[in-house]
């Protein structure tokens, strides 16, 4: 698979169409994210896989953010797969990226990683390389709607009360991209406590997280606590899909039901 | 740490103690999240009710300075109840008997008058560890920071050779070192009595072989000055002059009036930071080092990991690498040093120093190597004491409690002890200058408890007066139960209302360490208007 | 969302209320008093750790 991205990769560089490629190179005995560009070697390029597949992924949409904002003329390529193709639907959505100066590269996730991550569609919509996993099967929401009012109410307390505040979850989303964070707003969440307010701190996430959050993962991979953040996000969005047939990132220039509202009413 | 970090998912019990894990080692706190995950018991004991203490299944709450006597008290019930690992005492221990004499000698209800923890708490203490097939010891400056810091240690040393607890996966003893490279400091010799790795200055061998290598006749054999003693040296004119490398003792040394005083004595006072620190202003020369993002080299963490650092960004402004500042002093003093990289002053310190022996950077690639590691094919070393203690035998100390250098009285009634909050580090340097850290908590503040409050009539966010034998501060009150009656808590990164103002310099006879941990304050409504 | 929390959605009310309409207003909240009172204390109250602070 690595091959068909890498001469993929080549030709767009060689071609002129794009000024870099931002992607993933294994350096030093770790894999982080690269911006490689014209005649740079990309024998040392790396899909994120480490150990297993699909755990040295980085939010690559969020520091394309960054690159746009700095070089606005430039058309860039990103590697993406299913779940950062749904980032790119709505960050475009959002008018965060100009999809015309956007070259997605895509891979697949092969049925390992769709099924560890309950993945509805391991794929990019256009794909490079790779071949077409199942989607996985949901558990980790149904697990917790099978408890009973009072356990439900301790198990997330005691998954919150861990929270040691590093918003390493929102840093690390792809789709965070406020200038101004209601985490951080002391009127919501009072600041300078351990744990921060709970549940508040986590369900004010969690409401943003609507019409956002295309689960990729990330959070929960880099919360330090250990918290099930993805299945507390995964709830919003099968809320959304049932009560308003809406899946984030699905369709492009479709903004979250919630927002329509607005629209609607003229208000902005 | 004698265990790694990641060992301890495979712990059955963790006992922390002293230390406030999740604020100050939050990636420790990670694996202890796991190992309670995985089945493991969580042990508390800390004066504070810590944010750690949510997870514990029991949490303890000794009063102030009385760990030895909480630890013996457990160690007492163990021996009764014999949990302890008399193979493992045979075999690699020595001394057993002194140390069995002494603890045979101080049941859990005489503990519990001491320290204020029930004997049933001790029992179950005593119980969940004694008793757990993988237990492992967690602690922290709660520990050290005591008169008798060096005696808490070896009573948790104790303890786990006791429990045969040691040489083994997931167990040991794990003192969390501070920041990313207090180890590394301490390695490298950054220590008035040790060459690097530990070999003693007063040993002739170990300063013959220096002095080979730096090209010198010789080299002293005598014992260096600690930071007390340099403060008096200032203070009563035998030294005249100080060069403080990224330290800021104005705001993180006890008693900090009497440090200004002593520094403002100096003939020569140079300071090398990255920011203008309140030590810095009182430097007669500022050299502007480089932080963690603009250097090269290596650092070792807790767990005796070296691994590499590379250099992200270009200094900033007339910052120079530190390395480069001290070998240009050095050139100037007329001792050319000549290195031309961190890479040759690494090469040069492994060559000489054992356990550092068999790294090199091309092996610090990814996730770099645990010393000991004496030769280029020995893989590190995850765990200490395998098959036998480093020493020989393991030593058992046999430990008396002692109450702290000041006790509370009268004239100053309440129990103070200083530490961190989750959004500082130490005296605030670099993350009072961040400003997402700065809205989190921006001034200092002085836990107190809801009974001592409404006895003072104090309300929360009041201004109080903090007040000890050495000096007095204003601060506001946080009324909490996080805390118990009778004690109060300061956090010291904050210099308008620097808590090391009020705490006491006694320090531990053998390590020299202060007392920071406890000392006997009064606290009184402030005039000042909230 | 609540409720996947384990907070009794009885616990929330979201209603459209004009400013014209004061009497409504208070209606509002009276009758939602009435009933978080019958609900009585807030699993979120009894929590020890909000306690602590
Ligand atoms: S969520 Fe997981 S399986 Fe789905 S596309 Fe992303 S990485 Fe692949
Ligand atoms: S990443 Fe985890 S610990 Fe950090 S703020 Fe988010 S939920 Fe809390």
């Amino acid at each position: 698979m690595i091959d068909v991205i890498r001469d993929k990769v080549k030709e767009l560089l060689d071609s002129g169409e794009i000024k870099g490629f931002l992607g993933l190179v294994r350096k030093n005995g770790h894999i982080a994210p690269h911006l490689f560009q014209k005649g740079d070697d990309l024998g040392a390029m790396s899909l994120g896989d480490d150990k297993v597949a699909g755990d040295a992924r980085y939010p690559l949409n969020k520091f394309l953010i960054n690159l746009a904002k700095a070089y606005p003329e430039e058309t860039f390529a990103v590697l993406v797969r299913g779940c950062d193709d749904r980032g790119l639907q709505t960050l475009y959505t959002w008018n965060q990226l100009n999809p015309k100066k956007v070259v997605p590269v895509g891979i697949t996730c092969p049925q390992e990683l769709a099924d560890a991550c309950e993945c509805l569609k391991p794929f990019p919509a256009v794909i490079t390389a790779g071949e077409c996993a199942q989607p996985g099967t949901p558990r980790s929401v149904a697990a917790v709607d099978a408890l009973v009012m009072s356990e439900r109410f301790s198990y997330w307390m005691d998954e919150f009360v861990k929270c040691i505040k590093c918003y390493g979850c929102s840093n690390v989303c792809p789709m965070c991209f406020c200038n101004e964070c209601t985490l951080k707003c002391d009127d919501l969440v009072k600041g300078g406590e351990l744990p921060p307010e709970i549940p508040v701190f986590h369900h004010t996430r969690a409401m943003h997280m609507v019409g956002r959050c295309i689960d990729c993962g990330l959070c929960e991979e880099a919360c330090p606590s250990n918290i099930p953040l993805r299945t507390l996000y995964k709830k919003v969005g099968s809320i959304m899909e049932e009560q308003f047939d809406f899946t984030t990132g699905a369709v492009r220039g479709q903004r979250s039901p919630l927002n329509k509202i607005d629209f609607a009413e003229g208000r902005k | 740490m004698t265990n790694s970090i990641a060992e301890f998912e495979g712990a059955d019990c963790i006992f922390i103690i002293g230390s406030n894990t999740t604020v100050a080692h939050p990636l420790i706190a990670t694996r202890i999240y796991r190992a309670k995950k995985n089945g493991a018991k969580i042990i508390v004991a800390d004066p504070r009710r810590v944010h750690i203490s949510e997870v514990a299944d029991i949490y303890v709450q000794q009063k102030m300075g009385t760990d030895v006597a909480l630890l013996n008290g457990i160690m007492n019930v163990i021996l009764e109840a014999g949990w302890h690992d008399q193979a493992f005492i045979d075999e690699r221990t020595e001394d057993f008997e002194k140390f069995r004499k002494v603890v045979a000698a101080f049941p859990p209800e005489k503990a519990a008058e001491v320290c204020g923890v029930s004997a049933d708490d001790i029992r179950a203490i005593a119980e969940l560890y004694g008793r757990a097939d993988k237990a492992s010891l967690v602690y922290c400056m709660g520990i050290t920071q005591h008169t008798t810091g060096v005696d808490n240690v070896k009573s948790l040393a104790n303890l786990a050779m006791l429990t045969g607890n040691l040489g083994k996966e997931s167990c040991g003893v794990n003192p969390l070192r501070g920041q990313n490279n207090v180890q590394g400091a301490c390695d490298m010799g950054g220590l008035p009595n040790v060459f690097t790795a530990y070999q003693p200055v007063t040993s002739s061998a170990a300063a013959e072989k220096f002095a080979r290598a730096w090209g010198v006749e010789s080299l002293s054999t005598t014992v260096g000055m600690t930071i007390p003693a340099m403060l008096e040296g200032l203070a009563g004119g035998s030294l005249k002059g100080m060069f403080i490398l990224g330290e800021n003792p104005v705001v993180s040394d006890p008693d900090v009036n009497h440090v200004k005083k002593a520094l403002e004595k100096a003939e020569l006072l140079v300071v090398q930071d990255i920011f203008l620190t309140a030590t810095a202003e009182l430097a007669d020369v500022v050299l502007p080092g480089v932080s963690f993002a603009e250097k090269d080299g290596t650092f070792s963490n807790t767990e005796r990991r070296v691994s590499r650092v590379r250099q992200a960004v270009t200094p900033a402004g007339d910052a120079r690498q530190d390395w480069w500042i001290i070998q240009e002093i050095s050139r100037r003093f007329g001792y050319a040093m000549d290195y031309d990289s961190p890479q040759a002053i690494f090469d040069e310190m492994t060559s000489l120093t054992p356990s550092y022996g068999g790294i090199t950077y091309e092996r610090l690639e990814g996730d770099g190597l645990q010393w000991p590691c004496p030769t280029s094919d020995h893989p590190g070393t995850r765990f200490l004491h395998k098959d036998k203690v480093a020493r020989g035998k393991g030593l058992f100390h046999a430990i008396a409690y002692q109450p702290p250098a000041e006790v509370v009285d009268a004239e100053y009634p309440l129990w103070l002890s200083t530490g961190r909050v989750f959004a500082h580090y130490h005296t605030g340097t670099m993350t009072r200058n961040s400003p997402t850290l700065d809205a989190e908590i921006a001034e200092g503040f002085l836990e107190l408890s809801t009974d001592d409050a409404s006895r003072l009539g104090i309300a929360d966010g009041d201004w109080v007066s903090l007040s000890s034998r050495r000096g007095s501060i204003e601060v506001r009150a946080m009324v909490t139960k996080r805390i118990s009656a009778g004690s109060v808590f300061m956090p010291f990164h904050f210099i308008e209302s620097c808590a090391n103002v009020v705490t006491n310099p006694a320090h531990d006879p053998i390590c020299k360490i202060p007392e920071l941990k406890v000392c006997a304050v009064r606290v009184e409504k402030s005039a000042r208007l909230s | 969302m609540l409720k996947f929390s384990g907070i009794d959605e009885a616990r929330l009310k979201a209603s459209w209320v004009s400013s014209a309409e004061a009497p409504e207003l208070v209606h509002e909240f009276t009758s939602f008093i009435k009933e978080l009172r019958e609900l009585g204390p807030s699993p979120l109250r009894a929590d020890y750790r909000r306690e602590l602070v």
